[in-house]
């Protein structure tokens, strides 16, 4: 069998790291007491007085397939995540975040919205947001932002409904790096890197450094794998190589996080850190993501960074999901909009205070067959309610799995055995959410999708038939 | 200097030179880009940009050397900034338009375009972009008003025309299109067009008849362009196309043929190459080798060579591939590889890392090392490397190799399969599992890693690994029979009925019903009992039919089972009565034949039959294979292995039945090799592992690597484990050691009876430990056994330990 041929061409990389010397940058910054945060130190307190002012900007990041159990930040025992865990120190860590499904769209539809993907319908390839939906880009662009979304992952093109709101929604062509940084991925087929994100970004800061602006960046390089030779400091397996680029890619945020602090944005800019889901290693016997629903493709992080510093950083032990993050954030801001959401905003939680509209429940969802055409649906529900949370499939009910999250957040233990009545109590918070009506008339919109777009998808690794 | 690309610098040089006049870094941007040295200008504006970014004027200029850097996406932001900022009708309005479409925003960018065009209608440069914006969105539509804009304004062009054909053949707009082809056709004629464009415009017009379904008008339009344009690529390529869409592969060979044939067509590269194409993907390999050979030997072309190598390379025929490679290099250099003054740094890196590899395959060491020291990648050169220890028998070096090369190309689902082979060959099998698992991964469709994870899973008793290995590599490879079966015989030991049901339900559908029902009962019988399996396979339809014949088969076993053998065998041979003509119910005749004692004749008859009935019946051929061998009739058994393996390649079985016929009729001199072929194929293969160490420790070989196949042995022969317990015993005792050939010892006996072979190897590990007495009580009881293939050797042994122990008077034990 012949290997086949690399796209690989490292010395970009290292042109990358000599040249803008920020691999760590803010790591070592800070190390160094050069330290360009010159946001003040402010207290959890501070958080309800954002509302009343005008002049804050909001950086959403999303890391695309970054689990929370590999982030040095949420325990794990390698330094994986530098720039985050320096986000999290000086902000608010929500330690046990789960995204709603293990498959971009449907997770994003969710994250957007603050809906269940039960009730924002989009659970199939051909699935769109529609055009009713009111997204927070939207809410923002009215409240007088300029709003812009750098994205990276097909599965929130615009022909998805994702663009709504953005005035420009842009997905950078490979290469847009200077010369000297430009080549193709070293372990990806799609075209590019970060760091065109983070140039794009870079110029729109530049660009709208004395506007109000509300930017999205989605990270694509962990779900690529996609490291340097300086990055690659963790092993040769798939576990470690997953681990090389979310420090790649941290290096790659903290890029952006220097330029906001270098031109002074720290003080007026809300920083956001989530995922769409996580990655599988083969713990339940499947490898990557939108297979399961699994506590490895679900758990996701969740960062809040304040136009001040906290000292020390908050760490939210509750349970919060996707579908809070815009409730919190709009609720920060002072805005509404959001339509019927089932997540609640946190910000009560940050002060002390009980969140409202909280069921104590929480749902993941993910329609096994979602790339297949032809396929009858095949729904699969997760629920946790409590310390227990169980896994339930439509299409192979003699597979429910039950789990303790409490005892066993990896969910290694499966304890449905002699737990009859729990897991019925489960099943039926299951068949409720089932029964949920999707929030628009009609549910989601399907759009054809073409050829080339397939093959961008496909190229991400998915199969689609 | 094209139109569009003029008009964008002068508009970046007007802007330039408004403030050009101010300070000397803009006079220096202003030469610069005059220059085209648009990188200079970026370096040179960015930080004025930082410093002043609601300065329009500066955003413009820094914006356009952005978008002529090739650097469109980072342009949108300054000139959008520019545009919002500038007074009405700025100059960053048009490139701002570029800008977006080019840079990844194509929506906001024809958003921006319809604005612009309704201030200034006859702005053609918007217009073209426009068009393209609405082109990259798939909105034909659009794209078609703009493009009807432009031919308006420019009718002369035939570019325009030719995209508006395009863009109303794909809208079905053929009235319309026919129109358009007349006036592309007039305007052709009319200025002089060379013939290779008359030429493609003939074939256009076909594939325009032809999605219009004009089917006749088309094959007869494409006729006479091939008579009027012999041996023209543009012609012969989208005829070809059309005779394959309308079903009429057989035609449009046959035309493939008569055009390559040409005097045209056999100067022409292109046409000789579609033709070897079409015959490699009909598997007529020989004739496609024919054809560029005959081209290539002709014209003497590096690329008919690389393209010869390539078809090589594609039916595994890798000497013939290095050779057509060298020869490729040769005519492109003036000189062969291997010989003085070839210079290596004359190929690219990834000809290098290419050449090398195929040359490691045809086991040309000494020049991989000379290309190794000409390999400037880090990551090809640790990838040669390793690929070349595995090649000279150093395993752990290519391991070592592969996890170095890993760290900087994590994804390279070849090289983690060949490192899952090193680890099998070092006896790390976790390690090997989690290589084929990440080459797997990694690309499931680019190696088989899948199909050996779920194997050496199921060899090693994980039902559970093999479900979703298997299941990986199913949904990967959705043609694939072999996963899917694994995944349904899985399922019982997982407990997943539903999983059974729907993948039988699977195989029905894609046309594997005999494998369906057959693995269904069996996943009934396991989880439910054989009556289960039985009621089961009485109500499939059809059983009697040749396609079913493997569910038959199954369901006389389960009738044997129940003690209904007469009822079952009756079935069974009027099934075979009616159909006579059916090879697969000859097969299934001969193996319920065979489980009635005095039918030998009988079973042999109906399995020549069978295949006589039809050669190409792998089934057939295992089953005369394996009924000949248990008649002691070695060769005829083995021949019959060797037919299905030629039918069915892939299949690791019928090497390995062969390997283990011979092995067992004690030819080992013969199944040594076949047993080597097989791990090299099969490297996961514990049957043949065990017997390869058997034989070598036999020829007094006990050196690592025969530990090595021991072990694997143990692991992964799991039909056979205790034959392969007791050969790694021998091994480590004939490596003295008696610790661990004892252990192994004791592990055999959880797999049945303490056989005579374990209790004479269990003898010489006592004997060893001066544990005579014990040693020659053992050695007493092998001895007593009628079958015990070491009688001699016990002898020899019992008198030596006889002779030891009077000699010494007295006993350890």
């Amino acid at each position: 069998m012949s290997e086949p041929t690399p796209k690989v061409a490292r010395k970009w990389i290292i042109g990358v790291l000599v040249c803008a010397g920020l691999a760590f940058a803010l790591y070592g910054l800070l190390a160094s007491g050069e330290n360009p945060d010159d946001r003040p130190v402010g207290t959890l307190a501070d958080i309800a007085s954002l509302r009343d002012r005008s002049d804050l900007n909001v950086l959403f990041v999303v890391i695309d397939t970054l689990r929370s159990d590999h982030l040095s930040g949420y325990g794990y025992e390698r330094p994986t995540s530098p720039a985050l865990d320096y986000l999290a120190q000086t902000g608010v860590r929500f330690d046990r975040h789960s995204a709603q499904s293990s498959w971009t769209k449907s997770s994003m539809a969710s994250l957007w919205t603050g809906l269940y993907p039960i009730r924002t319908d989009v659970l199939r390839h051909v699935d769109a947001i529609p055009e009713g939906a009111v997204l927070p880009a939207e809410i923002l662009k009215d409240a007088g932002f300029t709003t812009a979304g750098i994205w990276r992952n097909g599965w929130v093109a615009p022909n998805f409904g994702f663009a709504q709101g953005f005035e420009i929604y842009q997905t950078p062509m490979g290469q847009q790096a200077p010369a000297s940084m430009r080549s193709e991925a070293v372990a990806g087929r799609i075209d590019g890197t970060d760091i065109d994100i983070v140039f794009t970004a870079k110029e729109f800061l530049a660009s709208n450094q004395d506007t109000r602006w509300f930017l999205y960046l989605h990270f694509m390089d962990v779900h690529q794998y996609i490291s340097t030779e300086d990055t690659a400091l963790f092993g040769s397996k798939y576990g470690d190589s997953y681990d090389n680029a979310i420090l790649w890619t941290d290096s790659q945020l903290g890029e952006v996080l220097m330029d906001i602090y270098r031109l002074g944005l720290g003080k007026k800019t809300l920083v956001v850190v989530v995922s769409d889901h996580g990655e599988a290693f083969g713990e339940h016997g499947a490898e990557g993501h939108a297979r399961d629903l699994f506590a490895e493709v679900v758990r996701t992080p969740f960062i809040l960074s304040f136009p001040f510093r906290l000292s020390p950083g908050g760490v939210v032990s509750e349970p919060t999901e996707n579908i809070d993050v815009w409730p919190t954030l709009l609720d920060m801001l002072g805005v509404s909009g959001l339509q019927e959401p089932d997540g609640a905003s946190l910000a009560p939680l940050l002060l002390g205070r009980p969140a409202k509209s909280r069921s104590g429940m929480g749902f993941s969802q993910l329609d096994r067959n979602w790339g297949q055409i032809e396929a009858e649906e095949s729904p699969l529900v997760a629920v946790r309610k409590g310390n227990l949370r169980l896994i339930h499939s439509l299409e192979f009910p003699d597979r429910d799995l039950l789990y303790d999250v409490d005892l066993d957040p990896a969910e290694r233990n499966e304890i449905a055995d002699g737990r009859e009545e729990e897991k019925k109590e489960l099943l039926e918070e299951v068949q409720s959410y089932l029964e949920r009506e999707p929030l628009w008339q009609g549910g989601s919109e399907e759009v054809e999708i073409d050829e080339m777009q397939l093959r961008q998808l496909r190229a991400l690794g998915y199969s689609i038939e | 200097m094209s139109l569009s690309f003029a008009r964008a610098l002068l508009a970046a040089i007007v802007v330039l030179s408004i403030f050009g006049c101010r300070e000397p870094a803009e006079q220096r941007a202003l030469a610069l880009m005059e220059e085209r040295r648009y990188q200079e200008v970026v370096d040179l504006l960015q930080p004025e940009v930082k410093a002043n970014p609601g300065d329009f004027k500066l955003a413009t200029a820094y914006g356009a050397a952005l978008l002529r850097n090739g650097q469109a996406s980072l342009a949108v932001w300054p000139l959008r900034r520019a545009f919002r900022d500038g007074p009405e009708g700025n100059a960053a309005g048009n490139l701002l338009v570029e800008a977006l479409i080019a840079g990844g925003a194509v929506r906001e960018g024809i958003q921006l375009a319809d604005e612009l065009l309704e201030a200034n209608p006859d702005d053609l440069r918007l217009l073209t972009m426009r068009s393209n914006g609405h082109m990259a969105n798939l909105d034909r539509e659009s794209a078609l008003a703009d493009i009807e804009r432009l031919i308006e304004a420019a009718p002369d062009n035939p570019s325009a025309l030719d995209s508006k054909l395009r863009l109303l053949t794909e809208l079905e707009r053929f009235e319309e299109a026919e129109a358009t082809i007349a006036e592309l056709k007039a305007l052709l004629e009319s200025q002089e067009m060379p013939p290779q464009s008359l030429a493609r415009f003939c074939g256009a017009e076909g594939t325009f008849m032809h999605k219009h379904r004009e089917r006749e008008a088309a094959a007869e339009h494409f006729a006479a362009c091939l008579e009027k344009y012999p041996g023209e690529f543009d012609v012969v390529a989208p005829a070809f196309l059309f005779y394959q869409e309308i079903g009429e592969h057989d035609r449009g060979l046959e035309m493939l043929f008569e055009q390559a044939a040409t005097p045209a067509g056999q100067k022409r590269l292109r046409i000789q190459g579609r033709l070897a194409e079409v015959l490699l993907a009909e598997g007529r390999t020989d004739e496609a080798v024919a054809v560029l050979t005959d081209f290539a030997e002709q014209f003497e072309v590096p690329q008919a060579w690389l393209e010869l190598a390539d078809v090589y390379a594609v039916a595994d025929r890798m000497p013939e591939a290095a050779a057509a490679l060298e020869k490729a290099m040769e005519i492109a250099t003036g000189i062969a590889p291997g010989e003085a003054g070839f210079i290596y740094m004359s190929l690219t890196d990834e000809t290098r890392f290419a050449y090398a590899d195929i040359l490691i395959q045809v086991g040309n060491a000494d020049r991989v090392r000379e290309i190794l020291r000409h390999i400037e990648e880090p990551v090809y050169r640790l990838l040669i490397e390793a690929r070349l220890k595995l090649s000279e028998g150093d395993p752990q070096g290519a391991l070592d190799g592969y996890e170095e090369a890993f760290k900087q190309w994590p994804s390279n689902p070849g090289a983690r399969y060949l490192a899952g082979t090193a680890a099998l060959q070092l006896g790390q099998f976790e390690l090997a599992s989690e290589m084929f698992q990440n080459s797997m991964r990694a690309d499931a469709e680019a190696t088989d890693a899948g199909l050996i994870l779920a194997r050496i899973k199921y060899l090693s008793d994980q039902p559970r690994g093999v479900m979703e290995a298997a299941g990986f590599y199913s949904r990967a490879n959705p043609g694939d029979l072999v996963s899917k079966r694994m995944v349904l015989l899985s399922a019982a030991a997982v407990g997943a009925p539903s999983v059974a049901e729907a993948v039988r339900d699977l195989m029905i559908q894609t046309g594997h019903a005999g494998h369906a029902s057959t693995d269904y009962a069996t996943f009934l019988s396991i989880s439910s009992g054989a009556e289960s399996a039985l009621e089961y396979l009485d109500g499939v339809e059809g059983l009697e039919t040749p396609e079913l014949s493997p569910a038959l088969s199954s369901w006389f076993r389960f009738m044997v089972d129940q003690d209904q053998v007469d009822a079952g065998l009756k079935r069974v041979l009027a099934a075979a009565e009616n159909r006579p003509d059916s090879a697969e119910l000859q097969v299934a005749k001969g193996l319920a034949l065979q489980s009635v004692a005095e039918e030998d004749l009988a079973v042999e008859e109906a399995l020549r039959r069978a295949v006589e009935l039809d050669p190409e019946l792998s089934l057939a051929r295992v089953a005369l294979g394996q009924w000949l061998s248990a008649q002691g009739e070695a060769e005829a058994a083995v021949a019959e292995f060797d037919a299905a393996a030629e039918v069915d390649p892939a299949d690791p079985d019928y090497g390995l039945f062969a390997g283990l016929t011979l092995f067992e009729a004690g030819q080992w001199d013969d199944a040594e090799p076949r047993l080597e072929r097989q791990l090299e194929a099969h490297p996961w293969q514990g049957e043949a592992a065990a017997r390869l160490a058997r034989i070598l420790i036999d020829r007094g070989e006990s050196d690592p690597r025969v530990l090595a196949l021991a072990r694997l042995g143990v692991e992964y022969a799991k039909g056979s484990r205790q034959f392969a317990l007791e050969t790694l015993a021998r091994v480590r005792i004939a490596r003295e050691e008696f610790g661990l050939a004892h252990a192994a010892l004791g592990r055999a006996k959880q797999y049945g009876a303490e056989s005579p072979t374990s209790l004479y190897l269990t003898a010489q590990v006592l004997a060893r430990k001066n544990k005579f007495g014990e040693a020659l009580r053992l050695l007493d009881a092998s001895l007593r056994a009628n079958e015990f293939s070491d009688k001699e050797a016990a002898t020899v042994l019992r008198a030596q330990l006889e002779a030891r122990r009077d000699s010494r008077g007295a006993d350890g034990s």
